[in-house]
């Protein structure tokens, strides 16, 4: 799929940041700002706010001390959405799909949704390092979508670990910024609380991907040797029902682990499974935001 | 040379043993893996296997096993072979046989006829079974007859020894020069025989004259090499035998009465000397037994192993292990099955389950 189509089949994403946010520029979310143009907030005096157009008749003339009430409305901003991908070896993993190339679509897809939404784009590529060269500051920009394919066609996942995530998060901006962590989270859970910990101030959504012939695996008979993508090392599997059997509950185990380190930190992952719906994706997206 | 087992007389040498660097290359199948690997995000989190490690080890060895096979069938291993020293009892024993045409003939100088066998025949038959009773000895085989024949030296190898003996009873040729073949006999002993038994047998059914110079050189012959010397004189009925002095009127020299002068000056040679006459195939065989009885001795015998082509054991037990590589190589699959297509990336809005 080529990343016009791709970026055209996410475009209609929407999202919305939990708690508020500070800014100047008028977008769709809520701020800690009152200004002009948003949600209504309350009515507060003339003498606090002095801002006669804004004057509500109504409410003042009911008024029987006479006070001059003003509506109160809260500014709406724009955001900084920060895709923050885990790039270590492990993302080259290739099961029903290739997973680096899912978070490549995955890239694309979500920069053209941000700058469909107004919002500035950023994105930071991390392996065991920061990849410098594929680093994308939160801007607003137009044609995300073509500079996102390049920028992640250069770099192939490489490194062990989650250094390069922590490093990662020294990049980010100060303020609250939405955050989606694109990872398969195979890295110790001790890394993940770290790297969760330096992202508190952030609206953090983890996007966890997972890869259906590699977390439950064929059952059938045979000699299989395993590579680990990040420590290279190897190991023989005489593949058979009992150890695909134990293997898809011990996959499954992890991805619990995960979701409860996760949970731990008022998060709750948006799991991937060898494919994006982007219907689906959408809809998680926007319980996020809801649920904030 | 490797012995394989120290119960086993077997032992192990390399023909090509340069081949043997080549064993340089079997850590190569256990640091190595040639099967094809299915990559994985994390190993940590698949579940260790008993079974799968037991077959990664088992498979290993085989691969190290298979090659070590390999290379020392290539290496030409070969088992036995060598020669051993051991000790028995026997001796050294030189058989003179007397290849004159007069052997061809029966006891009672006849043509042979169906009824009575040749001398030569009866001497034959009773020296092969002397020759199977006395496994340990060492023997050496002469002959004369016109001239001295060196038919075979001093050999532990039975089957030599009693083809040579076997070939006596060929028809023979003329005349009889006992003298030189006794040089020749004598000679066949060699110095490494000494302080063992040492026998000369000489069968013979004549005698013939020894000239002067080769009576000097026998003596000193025998003296410097001192044997048993036995005469199995195969009589023929009617003949004169060695004891008897010649009757009045007959004259006594070497050209009348070659075997009683023979017989003397094999007496005057300073060496143990039995004469046995015998005129009949039960009194050849009773001579025999006799010297049988006398020459037990200790000796020093070798003993060739025999040689064994191992390659071919190598060769099996290579294939046996190639054989569970192949196997593995057959089950042999990938993490994801080879038939399963990858799947678009984003799902369709129409696929939804």
């Amino acid at each position: 799929m080529d990343s016009d189509r791709l970026a055209d089949s996410f475009a209609d994403i929407a999202y919305r940041v939990r708690g508020r946010l500070f800014g100047a520029r008028p977008g769709r979310h809520r701020s800690r700002a009152s200004g002009a143009g948003g949600a209504f907030t309350g009515l507060v005096p003339l003498l606090d706010r002095p801002d006669p157009r804004r004057l509500d008749l109504r409410a003042s003339a009911r008024d029987p001390f006479g006070t001059l009430w003003v509506r109160d409305v809260e500014q709406s901003v724009d955001a900084r959405v920060i895709l923050l991908v885990d790039f270590s070896g492990s993302m080259g993993s290739v099961g029903r799909t290739s997973r680096a190339d899912l978070a490549r679509a995955l890239c694309i897809g979500l920069a053209t949704a941000v700058e469909r939404s107004g919002d500035r784009f950023g994105l930071i590529l991390a392996g065991e390092r920061v990849f410098p060269d594929s680093l994308l500051p939160a801007l607003r920009r137009r044609g995300s979508a073509a500079t996102v394919a390049a920028l992640t066609a250069a770099v192939e996942p490489q490194g062990a670990g989650a250094a390069g995530l922590l490093e990662a998060v020294d990049l980010l901006p100060a303020a609250r910024s939405i955050v989606l962590l694109l990872s398969d989270f195979t890295f110790p859970r001790d890394q993940l609380d770290l790297v969760l910990d330096k992202l508190a101030i952030h609206d953090v959504r983890p996007i966890l991907l997972r890869d259906s012939a590699i977390d439950a695996p064929s059952p059938a008979f045979g000699l299989v040797t395993l590579h680990d993508l990040e420590t290279g090392r190897r190991r023989l599997m005489l593949m058979r029902p009992s150890v695909a059997e134990r293997w898809r509950a011990a996959a499954d185990e992890q991805r619990q682990a995960v979701r409860r380190t996760l949970i731990e930190h008022g998060l709750a992952p948006i799991e991937i499974t060898d494919q994006i719906d982007v219907d689906a994706l959408f809809d998680a997206l926007g319980d996020q935001g809801g649920a904030a | 040379m490797i012995p394989l087992h120290p119960a086993l007389p077997l032992s192990l040498t390399l023909d090509h043993p340069w081949v043997l660097l080549l064993l340089v290359l079997l850590p190569v199948p256990l640091l190595r893996w040639p099967y094809r690997a299915s990559d994985h995000p994390a190993l940590d989190q698949v579940p260790p296997d008993g079974l799968s490690r037991l077959v990664d080890l088992g498979l290993r060895t085989a691969g190290f096993c298979a090659g070590a096979c390999l290379i020392l069938a290539l290496a030409g291993p070969v088992g036995g072979g060598q020669t051993v020293t051991r000790q028995g009892t026997g001796a050294n024993i030189v058989l003179l046989l007397d290849r004159s045409s007069s052997m061809d003939n029966s006891f009672a100088d006849q043509q042979p006829d169906g009824r009575e066998e040749a001398k030569s025949a009866t001497a034959k038959r009773l020296l092969l079974d002397f020759v199977n009773r006395r496994p340990r000895d060492r023997i050496g085989v002469a002959a004369f007859s016109t001239a001295p024949l060196r038919i075979l030296p001093m050999t532990d190898h039975r089957d030599a020894v009693r083809a040579a003996i076997s070939a006596m009873d060929r028809p023979g040729l003329a005349y009889t020069d006992v003298g030189r073949g006794l040089a020749l006999a004598i000679g066949l002993f060699d110095e490494r025989t000494a302080g063992e038994s040492r026998a000369l047998i000489l069968v013979s059914d004549g005698a013939g004259v020894i000239e002067r110079e080769v009576q000097a050189m026998l003596r000193s012959a025998f003296a410097r090499m001192p044997v048993n010397l036995y005469w199995l004189f195969i009589r023929s009925r009617g003949s004169n035998g060695l004891q008897d002095a010649p009757a009045d009127g007959t004259a006594d020299t070497p050209q009348t009465r070659p075997e009683r002068h023979l017989h003397l000056f094999l007496q005057t040679l300073g060496v143990p000397y039995r004469a046995l006459e015998a005129q009949s195939p039960q009194a050849v065989a009773d001579a025999i037994a006799e010297i049988d009885r006398l020459e037990a001795k200790p000796i020093t015998y070798r003993e060739m192993l025999p040689r064994r082509d191992l390659a071919p054991l190598f060769y099996r037990l290579a294939a046996v292990f190639t054989g569970l590589l192949l196997l593995a190589a057959l089950a042999e699959r990938t993490l994801v099955p080879a038939g399963a297509g990858r799947l678009p990336l984003v799902r369709s809005r129409w696929e939804r389950r």
